[in-house]
């Protein structure tokens, strides 16, 4: 990476199933304000806005972006990988700046699924209109797939998973953007209605709407104000075909071949080779408990074989590391925004600004983005000390 | 003029078919990128990031790159996906290269009129309360811009049906043109069907890199205007001609230096006005212009074939292989300045509210 880029302002609304009381402008300008008061700037500072909106069927408009991100005047593009959004979207924005296009730019996501009736039934047609469609595929079937590959072949049972998911819901109680959070037991999860075997209802993430906007400057720019700094960023995509992924040399399709290959590289940028020791927070864009258990080994935080001792020992607060003080993407999960807010939660807590859910001193943060059948990953680490 | 970080096109591809039934979507795609990828005379290993512009909506999927962009080589490597026009794509890829995060980058973008109608799509970017009622799209927005223009005017645009034919018969001698459109749509008022596009399904691919010698990207623009038709001067499009003289700016050159100009709109009235909204053409003789000056559109433009959110990138990859092969440097003759670099404008949703423009040179 050539020239550091920090995150100087932080912009979030409130994360609630619907909004109805706010036009999706009205949401974007809350989130943009919010990050432009952040970073004591004005738009005139801006030099171009990175828009991220995911499948627009969710929000039942196609570019919705147009209307209320795009502004006249700046250079604007949408970024859309699905979950993997927000994290593309800041990607394209340190690329922008590193080519000498911008010296800040705004970056912006914004969901609106609750416009949807049913979202599952829009997730249902990312899959292949003529092989999987049918046989309903959805994301929380998806997610169910890897689930009981997990539990045959690492021991994994339905109680690892409620206690993942108790453990977040339980830290969104301290965010006071996670509108309705409450915590529940694992006993409360295992008793909510089963979903797509083995996910229950209070495993899966909600529908969850909101904007998120970071603004993020070129080091000869940001002065004095507190950044947070873009120590490594990386990404990686890989094939769609989940049967491909059961047994191939690269990996099978519950070792996130892809975060693993991101993290690699992040790592390696940010100067990291014990994950474990050398970050405080982490920020998971797992919108089910089962994702999360799949990306500690491609985190280096474990060996695959490790997987399941693993979540038992950090859940049983043995290992010392911070997971989703924000209650992750679990807690809420506005599938457009969702990876940038990992990133803005990372940023705030390495600023020390986190508020209730602030976790000390926190010198280094990583945050993970997901999109498609696992398929798109990225990893950004965020540190105090300038890289 | 070069930047002291030049990015070089390596290879480029592109395909028009018609409703292929021998080959899927990610086929169609996967031929594209492997042509480009042979034209830079490189394998996909040498290619560590993979750029693409792709719509849901005619892709008819809610994600279209979860199955197509593995077909464009994102396969344990770098991806990014616009929902934009190719060209946008392509100045990110530009700028990837740039930024010295990568060395060598694919951008790809199509679009399959076959299968999803992309008027019908670009319907729903519409407010569904206050707009989609009213029955606008892309062609329709065309069709007010058109309206405007001879309103304004006060009259026909003079020799509006020659430069019809023309943009027909460069399309006509342009080998790469789709053989037959894939529909044919209504022409709205005041268009002509002669006017509009040949829908068509397409696929473009770019590999970008540093090689040394190569046509380089040496100036990229972007602009945007306020999404509300109302509150623009359709007419005028703005977004187009600051983003071209931005580009042309970052290149240091100037109009008499470009030998190929890929002005992409919806219509041949589009086409038109773009020549008078970047300068080319005083107001009310863009169709003298555009028949006039053979550097404009060599390619047929719109009716050489076209798809969302291809679009860009088409035009892109045209220019490239009209300096790479000549024909632009025995164009007109302009003050006897050799033809060595073309500039290429191209919009996306809603109604062109933000356009990129590329200037590319040869060596």
């Amino acid at each position: 990476m050539t020239g550091a880029i920090g995150v100087v302002g932080v912009g979030q609304t409130p994360y609630r199933r619907q909004n109805p009381d706010k036009s999706a402008a009205d949401l974007v300008y809350d989130a943009v304000r919010g990050a432009l008061d952040d970073a004591g700037l004005e738009m005139d500072a801006v030099g171009a806005v990175i828009g991220g909106v995911a499948p627009d069927a969710l929000a039942g408009i196609n570019d919705i972006d147009r209307m209320s991100i795009a502004r006249p005047g700046r250079p604007y593009l949408r970024i859309n990988t699905g979950g993997a959004t927000g994290a593309s979207a800041l990607q394209a924005a340190l690329t922008w700046i590193r080519a000498g296009r911008a010296d800040t730019v705004l970056v912006v996501a914004l969901e609106r699924m609750g416009q949807a009736t049913t979202a599952q039934a829009i997730f249902n047609t990312i899959f292949d209109p003529i092989y999987e469609k049918d046989f309903v595929l959805t994301t929380i079937t998806m997610a169910g797939i890897r689930g009981s590959m997990l539990m045959k072949r690492h021991s994994f049972s339905e109680h690892h998973w409620a206690r993942i998911a108790s453990r977040n819901f339980t830290h969104a109680v301290d965010n006071p953007l996670v509108i309705g959070a409450r915590p529940r037991t694992p006993e409360q999860v295992l008793a909510s209605p089963m979903l797509a075997w083995p996910i229950h209802q209070y495993e899966a993430c909600p529908i969850s709407e909101g904007a998120c906007a970071l603004v993020v400057s070129a080091d000869r720019v940001i002065g004095t104000r507190p950044a947070a700094w873009i120590q490594g960023m990386a990404g990686s995509s890989d094939s769609y075909s989940m049967g491909e992924r059961v047994n191939r040399r690269e990996g099978s399709l519950i070792e996130m071949v892809p975060l693993r290959r991101a993290a690699a590289t992040a790592y390696r940028q940010a100067g990291i080779t014990d994950p474990g020791t050398q970050v405080d927070v982490f920020e998971l864009q797992a919108p089910f408990s089962i994702i999360e258990a799949m990306a500690y080994p491609a985190l280096g935080l474990c060996d695959v074989a490790d997987s399941r001792p693993f979540v038992e020992r950090l859940l049983d607060g043995e290992v010392g590391l911070e997971m989703n003080p924000s209650g992750g993407a679990q807690a809420a999960n506005p599938v457009s925004a969702t990876a940038l807010i990992r990133i803005a939660e990372c940023a705030l807590q390495v600023r020390g600004v986190a508020g209730t859910r602030q976790r000390g001193e926190v010198r280094r943060a990583v945050a993970t983005g997901q999109g498609g059948a696992t398929q798109f990953s990225s990893v950004c680490v965020l540190g105090k000390d300038r890289p | 003029m070069r930047s002291a970080c030049p990015v070089t096109v390596e290879g480029v591809a592109l395909q028009r078919s018609c409703a292929d039934p021998a080959r899927s979507l990610p086929e169609l795609i996967f031929d594209c990128v492997r042509a480009a990828l042979a034209d830079a005379g490189v394998r996909m290993a040498d290619v560590d990031s993979v750029c693409l512009a792709a719509e849901d909506l005619i892709d008819g999927r809610s994600l279209s790159s979860m199955i197509t962009g593995p077909a464009a080589g994102a396969y344990l490597r770098e991806e990014i996906r616009l929902s934009e026009d190719g060209l946008a794509a392509l100045s990110l890829g530009a700028a990837q290269v740039q930024s010295h995060d990568f060395e060598r980058v694919v951008v790809a973008a199509w679009g399959r009129a076959s299968e999803g109608d992309p008027q019908r799509s670009g319907a729903r970017s519409f407010d569904p309360f206050t707009e989609q009622p009213l029955g606008l799209s892309e062609l329709a927005v065309s069709a007010l811009r058109a309206s405007g223009y001879l309103k304004r005017r006060g009259g026909d645009m003079p020799r509006r049906a020659e430069a019809a034919q023309a943009r027909a018969d460069r399309a006509g001698a342009n080998p790469r043109a789709a053989a037959r459109p894939v529909r044919t749509v209504p022409a709205p008022f005041p268009l002509r069907p002669a006017e509009l596009r040949t829908e068509t399904d397409a696929v473009a691919a770019v590999v970008l890199g540093r090689a040394p010698a190569g046509i380089a990207v040496t100036g990229v623009g972007h602009a945007a205007e306020s999404r509300h038709l109302g509150e623009r001067d359709l007419t005028a499009m703005v977004s187009a001609r600051d983003a071209a003289r931005a580009a042309l700016a970052q290149s240091g050159l100037d109009w008499d230096d470009l030998g190929v100009l890929e002005l992409a709109g919806t219509t041949l009235f589009d086409e038109i006005l773009l020549l008078e909204s970047i300068g080319l053409a005083a107001a009310g003789t863009g169709a003298d212009a555009f028949l006039a000056d053979a550097r404009v559109n060599p390619s047929g433009g719109g009716a050489a074939g076209d798809c969302e959110p291809a679009t860009g990138l088409l035009r892109f990859a045209e220019a490239v292989l009209r300096l790479r092969d000549g024909p632009a440097r025995d164009g007109p003759a302009r003050e006897g300045r050799a033809m060595r670099a073309g500039l290429v404008v191209s919009g996306s949703a809603v109604g062109g509210q933000t356009h990129t423009a590329v200037v590319i040179e040869a060596p």
